[in-house]
């Protein structure tokens, strides 16, 4: 269990910056890596369907703020999945000029 | 027009809708003063469910498949809220309801073909 | 709730719904008004200008029609016909005027070229809100608007007026500069091109006619005279305002929404998460017992067209995913969307015809009219498209009415029937490939919140489904104003906050609906011929929320509810009387002659008025009712509820309410 805050106010403002901040650049990360990562035999389609996941991506991490026990936690549930999105548009990246 | 689809989708799902009612515990006994057994309130349950499937049927068929799906979701929504009110402000007229949609069930599967 | 100490996920997902729900509450619930009525924007758009009531749709002059577009538009590079149907009984001409030649743009039309339009119609209205909204294109198209705004109106409404397929194409293809065959593909055009230019899309509806691009005219089908109805903002006024609000930059206005969407979006999951028992629950209304009451009510309006609510959520946020999301375009095609648009054309529109050069006369469409008729014989003709018409290599399309269409993987499955414009020798095109999965699923959902198939069942269910998400919000603001309505008793005080809750609510909900009534009675009131009428109209529209506004701010949180919801009632109700006696179709006329649109208007708004009146009378002799508490142990079972969002289920009535409910206590299950 976690010790009380002195400042209780500030932990629900921090996750509400992470929710509207936060989310949005992993949501924004994430719909790059999907639209060039995914594979699809009609390019357009990478397009559509990153952008229909990452609506869903943004939903599922505002909730998982909001839900983690600690603000830490709410932290690091934004920071490990950019990261793995990240490294993947790197890896992903060379087929990027390709259009 | 899909006016026969139209009125056999909504009958059907009003229909189970119904019977699914009567087989909750809570609606039942609102209903009956006594709740039926567990497995006559679980057949009803089954029935409810069949016909609100069955109603996908007729509505795809009119409709095409995304369509038909909206529309069948549609009439869920109306034939469920009816039955809420109805619950709320009528319950002694569920059974006649109920009669009334398998009828017209019954009628406008005639009727469809 | 403390977010520093522990605490159940249901806890933390019902502050959650709470806030997100909240914050914005007012402004979801004008959204969902708002596009609900859009779900009828042409029928709107139709009783807004009366001058058309009464128009003969028994048969169609064809010669008269083309006699028509001959005098005014005779450089047109597309002449459409739409013809009369069940949601429009008038005879919709419009056509497209190449830049440069004798159009009637007003001071800002940007330069176009009409062959190169297509190429470059992308990177004009750059996906990411870039391009239309900031570039020149966007700035003459303000300047337009601000220059002869009534045009505007005008221009966009002689046809709004009309069917469904004239509505696509107008939204839709208004972004498609390519019209060559567009008119008929509307849908395809507009679905394939939505995911990357939704907001252009919307813009360009108004932007393409909005500019003197296109120009329609209305005739009465069976004589071919010219109707002039007045000039009015229609159902696009509330059309527009559903998805980029009015008066500011337009993707200022669609970030807004798109936020307040996505605020939606979390609001109705997390709201999910927080319902205890869906499914025990389902047919629960409990009424007359205070807080428990709105919150079965809350419930039961968001389980019950669930689907509804979670479809046309995530459907809205696809629509401005490509400004919302810009770096999954950016991902795929780097700097290049124009490719992307290529792509997509290609596939949902085929190869487009291009003029010869040579002069032809067009052949006698009559024969190939009924050719149409004759293959169609349920569904008959919706509208015709006559691309180069003059020219060798004209283009004759008739095409099935989207009335009672359905969409197959995505696109409408109306039919169309190609004539060589010049010798009158039926075409063949080759068949385009179907969509792939996942643009049929865009396609879907997106179809779905536009209402694109038009047959009057599932439109009808998207409208009750939109009333019900109203319903929703509406309940869901109230229940957090009544969940503190004890605490404030018991203090004697009300806090700002909760004041602040209460205007919000009042001036939100009942003082939207006296709005928009108030609209409907300018556009019967403000004379038919005032120059700038279309903006009094909304105008009127602005001052009665905003009077609303200090209406609440004065008055106490009940009478103020009272008053505007009878105000609403009598506005509403009245309307189809303000119908009958300002020259529209009378109601019981409307119904004797089958006019179904102008009957529909007319009935929903007394059944709504009467709905209101109902509303406010119940306020009106509600009485706090007497309440007593349970002991503590059945607050026990619920120790995720400390939030005070199920609060209710701790109080028990004093009285049961009919016989029948007796058994119906809400511990019973728990």
């Amino acid at each position: 269990m976690l010790s009380v805050d002195p400042y209780p106010g500030a932990n629900v403002v921090l996750r509400v910056l992470m929710a509207v901040f936060g989310s949005y650049g992993l949501t924004l990360l994430a719909a790059a890596a999907l639209a060039v990562g995914v594979p699809f035999a009609f390019k357009p389609d990478a397009v559509s369907f990153a952008v229909m996941l990452a609506f869903l991506i943004y939903l599922l991490s505002v909730l998982w703020v909001f839900a983690a026990a600690t603000l830490l936690r709410a932290a690091l549930g934004l920071v490990l999945p950019a990261a793995v999105f990240g490294l993947w548009l790197f890896a992903a990246a060379p087929s990027r000029g390709m259009s | 027009m899909n006016l026969g689809a139209d009125l056999l989708v909504f009958t059907l799902v009003l229909a189970g809708f119904a019977a699914m009612c009567t087989s909750m515990d809570r609606h039942a006994k609102q209903l009956f003063r006594q709740s039926p057994p567990p497995t006559v309130r679980r057949l009803r349950a089954l029935a409810g469910a069949v016909a609100l499937l069955l109603a996908l049927a007729p509505a795809i068929d009119a409709y095409g498949l995304s369509v038909g799906i909206a529309v069948w979701f549609g009439f869920l929504a109306i034939a469920s809220t009816l039955l809420c009110l109805l619950l709320a402000y009528r319950p002694q007229a569920l059974q006649l309801v109920f009669s009334i949609a398998a009828t017209g069930a019954l009628f406008a599967a005639l009727l469809d073909g | 709730m403390r977010f520093d100490q522990p605490r159940g996920l249901r806890q933390s997902m019902s502050w959650l719904h709470t806030w997100s729900g909240l914050v914005l509450g007012w402004f979801l619930f004008a959204i969902f008004v708002t596009g609900t009525l859009s779900f009828f924007r042409n029928e709107i758009t139709f009783w807004m200008q009366p001058e058309l009531h009464r128009a003969d749709k028994s048969r169609v002059d064809l010669d008269r029609a083309l006699q028509v577009l001959a005098r005014e538009a005779p450089h047109a590079t597309q002449w459409s016909m739409t013809f009369p149907s069940s949601r429009n009984p008038t005879l919709g001409l419009s056509w497209q005027i190449p830049a440069g030649g004798e159009s009637r743009a007003t001071a800002g039309e940007a330069p176009r070229e009409g062959g190169r339009d297509r190429a470059n119609a992308p990177r004009e209205r750059k996906p990411a809100g870039e391009g239309a909204e900031n570039g020149a294109g966007a700035r003459a198209e303000r300047g337009g608007e601000r220059g002869n705004p009534a045009f505007r109106e005008s221009a966009k409404n002689l046809p709004g007026a009309h069917g469904e397929d004239l509505r696509q194409r107008a939204d839709g293809q208004a972004a498609d500069s390519a019209r060559g065959s567009a008119v008929s593909r509307a849908a395809q055009a507009e679905s394939a091109q939505q995911q990357q230019i939704a907001q252009a899309a919307h813009s360009q509806a108004q932007g393409g006619s909005g500019h003197g691009r296109d120009a329609r005219v209305v005739l009465d089908p069976a004589t071919g005279e010219r109707l002039q109805g007045r000039t009015t903002a229609g159902g696009n006024f509330l059309y527009r305002f559903h998805f980029e609000l009015y008066g500011m930059d337009r993707l200022w206005g669609r970030w807004i929404i798109g936020i307040a969407t996505m605020f939606m979006f979390i609001a109705l999951i997390s709201g999910v998460i927080v319902h205890r028992n869906i499914f025990k629950d389902f047919f629960t209304f409990r009424p007359a017992r205070g807080k428990r009451s709105w919150i079965d009510a809350h419930a039961a309006t968001s389980v019950l067209s669930l689907p509804f609510h979670i479809v046309i959520t995530f459907s809205g946020l696809l629509l401005f995913g490509p400004m919302m999301i810009p770096t999954a375009m950016q991902g795929a095609y780097g700097d290049n969307p124009t490719a992307y648009m290529q792509a997509m054309r290609a596939r949902n529109l085929g190869q487009t015809s291009s003029p010869s050069g040579e002069r032809a006369p067009l052949t006698d469409l009559k024969p190939l009219y009924d050719a149409a008729r004759l293959a169609w014989p349920e569904r008959g003709v919706g509208s015709l498209t006559i691309t180069h018409p003059g020219d060798r290599g004209a283009i004759v399309e008739f095409r099935q009415p989207m009335m009672g269409g359905s969409l197959a993987a995505g696109r409408s499955t109306a039919q169309t029937l190609k004539f060589d414009g010049a010798t009158g020798e039926r075409l063949d095109p080759a068949p385009l490939a179907p969509p792939t999965l996942v643009q049929s699923i865009s396609n879907v959902l997106i179809m779905l919140h536009r209402g694109f198939f038009a047959s009057p069942v599932p439109r009808w269910l998207l409208f009750l489904a939109g009333v019900g998400g109203s319903l929703m919000i509406a309940t869901g603001m109230v229940m957090w104003r009544v969940a503190r309505q004890k605490k404030q008793e018991k203090t004697g005080r009300t806090p700002f906050g909760h004041r602040l809750v209460e205007i919000s609510n009042v001036a939100g909900i009942a003082g939207l609906l006296v709005a928009t009534a108030a609209y409907f009675w300018a556009n019967r009131l403000i004379p038919a011929d005032l120059p700038g009428r279309a903006d009094w109209e909304i105008r009127v529209f602005f001052i009665a929320w905003a009077a609303m506004l200090v209406h609440a701010l004065l008055r106490r949180h009940k009478a103020a509810w009272v008053e505007q919801l009878a105000c609403a009632g009598f506005l509403t109700a009245a309307l189809p009387f303000v119908n009958a006696f300002t020259g529209g179709l009378p109601l019981p006329a409307s119904i004797a002659l089958g006019q179904g649109l102008l009957a529909g208007f007319d009935l929903c708004a007394l059944f709504m008025g009467i709905g209101f009146f109902y509303a406010a009378w119940k306020v009106c002799r509600h009485v706090p009712r007497v309440r007593r508490e349970v002991p503590e142990a059945s607050a026990a079972d619920h120790p995720a509820d400390a939030d005070g969002l199920e609060d209710g289920l701790r109080v028990l009535p004093v009285e049961p309410l009919a016989p029948a409910a007796t058994h119906l206590q809400p511990e019973a299950n728990a």
